[in-house]
């Protein structure tokens, strides 16, 4: 078996509850496009951030380790790549018709590890999702509190962490000059005073595949150009993950994500 | 005066009527502003609208759990909810002697001015706009409701005459009604609704009504009247226009128990009168579901849940969406009349439910299944219909495998 750890940042533009799941600026939530910003997408991003705002995480999520049987590999390509979700996966709550927040399944779901030179990708499921979206629901509600989320994160004091970057952003205002940058200044400014930009931050939601509705990812399988340091052998067997997803930084539009990917039937070459 | 239990029940039922009305013309003007940068809108205009529409919104969504704890009131003292009201437009004068017109009418400086008398706090005089004089209403109120007339002129003197009646009527003999009957739920925090038991509860949950209103004497900062009054006098100040061209008082049909003397604009394009016909329909099966929900029939708290998690995802899902397409779909056929409808919010018939458990969980099935046959034939009106198709089919399939 080789298993494959993963963590970094991602990014989630969405408006939240009540505003409609389709609601692009975001209006009775407390997520909120800032002018000149482009629409909300809710496509969870673990890589390549639509839009960066100043002075908040740097988002990519990557192998940070790699082992080998119960023996861990630090010369394998594996390591440092990227990890992601492939196919524009979102959060599949549509205002708790299908799921209430912190319930809700990634839809869809295609994890991959690649870097310029390799990729190996799978799906949950071939299958196109289906109403309730049993099988991509997560293992259980919101979490609150835990050490994980702060140890990963190194963020043991939210309030003292958006302190520090609001008094950056009120630095930022007193120099800006453009009309747009202030505004955008402003309402960052007043929302990380506001109890709304920390409240999910010791927040965690749980994956875990297989579970009671699955067996773990079982679509077909993509492999590019692995051969010299990885073997996948039996492209039947499902491949397992868990991960969690918390430190919710609605400011700067991340959280943070952490988990394990196994491929039981693999072995390191 | 009021100091009976009938006349407590009429003035707590003209309280809820009041505040369903109120939260429908606020939801109307938020839905009526514009959005999008191609609306003739800068980046900074943008933004500004949206604190406006968050600030509407929210204001609504208070005057949701006002509407639920006066459902509340009346179960306690054991009358029913009430979630009926007459369709717009109406006078001032002929159903509540309030200063101000009711009407759907999109966000303007003269809809937020109508809105702050609306909100306006007892002892305090209208700001000063010239520009309003036929819109409000200062004539005498015309009085005809038995047993005694209610005479008011301002929210807040209801709710006033409301409380010094929960005082006045021996607390033993008022409250009959049983607890089962009240909504308790948070809503997952959504709403602050209260639950009344006695004088004390009833107190409380009227005074938290008027704060949040017209606010305290002394401080009326963040009380509805406050939050319109501020952004009038934002509205004054600007050159551009904020909403959306849509016509005022959009219908489907005329109704009886509107008043035909104001101007009410029967939607002309077909398409566009389909989806609000859609939209109202499924505004009458969400009431339907509230007065399930506050008029208990032995529905379990299996139920109850259900019930409360339909419509709460209703308003967001189906509703408001919908409201919104309502905005940017043609009023007539002529492409030259840029005009847009709106939702209407009307209430086809008397809305009541057989006291048969049973009868009620069919009748509402049937009802959202007919809405998703319907919401399927009109996809290709507007790009955003197959999110709320798919909405309200996902809730229908839910709300039928309970």
């Amino acid at each position: 078996m080789v298993t494959l750890i993963f963590q970094g940042w991602f990014q989630c533009r969405l408006a939240t509850d009540p505003d409609p799941t389709d609601e692009p600026r975001g209006i009775s939530g407390y997520m909120k496009c800032l002018p000149g910003e482009p629409d909300f997408d809710r496509i969870i991003r673990l890589h390549d951030p639509k839009v960066i705002r100043s002075h908040t995480p740097t988002v990519g999520v990557f192998i940070t380790k790699v082992v080998d049987g119960n023996k861990e590999k630090t010369d394998n390509p594996l390591l440092g790549s990227k990890f992601n979700f492939e196919g524009n996966p979102k959060y599949f709550g549509f205002n708790g018709v299908v799921a209430d927040a912190g319930g809700e399944p990634i839809v869809p779901f295609i994890v991959s590890v690649s870097n310029e030179k390799f990729r190996i990708q799978r799906a949950l499921l071939d299958e196109a999702p289906k109403f309730p979206f049993a099988e991509y629901q997560p293992s259980n509600g919101i979490i609150m509190g835990g050490n994980d989320i702060a140890e990963h994160t190194k963020i043991f004091d939210i309030g003292s962490f958006l302190k520090e970057r609001l008094d950056l952003l009120k630095q930022d205002l007193v120099n800006a000059t453009d009309e747009i940058e202030k505004a955008c200044l402003s309402q960052r400014i007043n929302f990380l005073q506001s109890p709304a930009s920390r409240q999910f931050f010791n927040a965690r939601m749980n994956w875990g595949f297989p579970n009671s509705k699955n067996n773990g990812l079982l679509g077909k399988i993509v492999n590019e150009n692995t051969e010299s340091f990885i073997n996948l052998g039996d492209l039947n067997l499902p491949w397992l993950i868990n991960f969690w997803m918390g430190g919710w930084d609605p400011d700067g539009l991340c959280g943070y994500i952490s988990g394990i990917l196994k491929l039981p039937a693999a072995t390191l070459v | 005066m009021i100091d009976t239990r009938e006349e407590l029940v009429n003035a707590l039922n003209e309280a809820a009527e009041l505040e369903h009305t109120l939260l429908v013309q606020y939801l109307f003007a938020a839905f009526s502003l514009k959005r999008n940068l191609d609306e003739s809108l800068t980046e900074l205009q943008q933004a500004k609208i949206m604190e406006w529409e968050t600030v509407i919104l929210g204001i609504a969504r208070q005057e949701m759990a006002h509407l639920g704890t006066v459902c509340n009131l009346l179960s306690s003292i054991g009358a029913a909810p009430n979630f009926s009201r007459p369709n717009f437009p109406q006078k001032a004068t002929k159903y509540y002697p309030i200063i101000s017109d009711f009407k759907l009418s999109r966000f303007s400086i003269e809809t937020l001015y109508r809105f702050i008398c609306f909100e306006l706090p007892q002892g305090v005089e209208p700001p000063k706009y010239d520009l309003l004089k036929n819109v409000l209403t200062t004539e005498n109120l015309e009085m005809f409701r038995a047993p005694d007339p209610l005479e008011y002129n301002r929210v807040g003197n209801l709710y006033s005459q409301i409380s010094d009646a929960f005082n006045k009527i021996p607390e033993s003999e008022l409250f009959i009604g049983e607890n089962t009957d009240q909504d308790t739920d948070d809503w997952n925090n959504r709403f602050k609704i209260y639950f009344v038991k006695d004088k004390s509860s009833a107190q409380k949950a009227i005074d938290e009504i008027v704060k949040e209103g017209e606010g305290i004497q002394d401080n009326r900062e963040n009380s509805h009247y406050d939050r319109f009054l501020k952004m009038w006098a934002e509205v004054n100040k600007i050159s551009f226009d904020p909403s959306r061209n849509v016509v005022e008082n959009p219908a489907t049909r005329i109704h009886r128990d509107s008043d035909n003397t104001f101007e009410i604009n029967i939607i002309l394009k077909e398409d566009t009168l389909k989806v609000a016909e859609l939209f109202s329909s499924l505004y009458n099966t969400m009431i339907l579901m509230l007065i399930q929900y506050y008029s208990y029939s032995g529905e379990t708290k299996e139920e109850r849940t259900v019930l409360r998690d339909t419509l709460r995802n209703m308003m967001s899902a189906v509703i408001r969406p919908l409201a919104e397409i309502l905005t940017q779909l043609p009023f007539s056929n002529d492409p030259t009349d840029l005009r847009r409808a709106g939702p209407s919010f009307e209430i086809y018939d008397q809305l009541r439910l057989s006291p048969n458990k049973g009868n009620r969980w069919i009748i509402l099935t049937e009802r959202f299944y007919s809405d998703v046959e319907e919401a399927k034939k009109l996809l290709a009106i507007h790009p955003r219909i197959a999110f709320v198709a798919q909405n309200i089919e996902w809730l229908a399939t839910r709300f039928d495998n309970k």
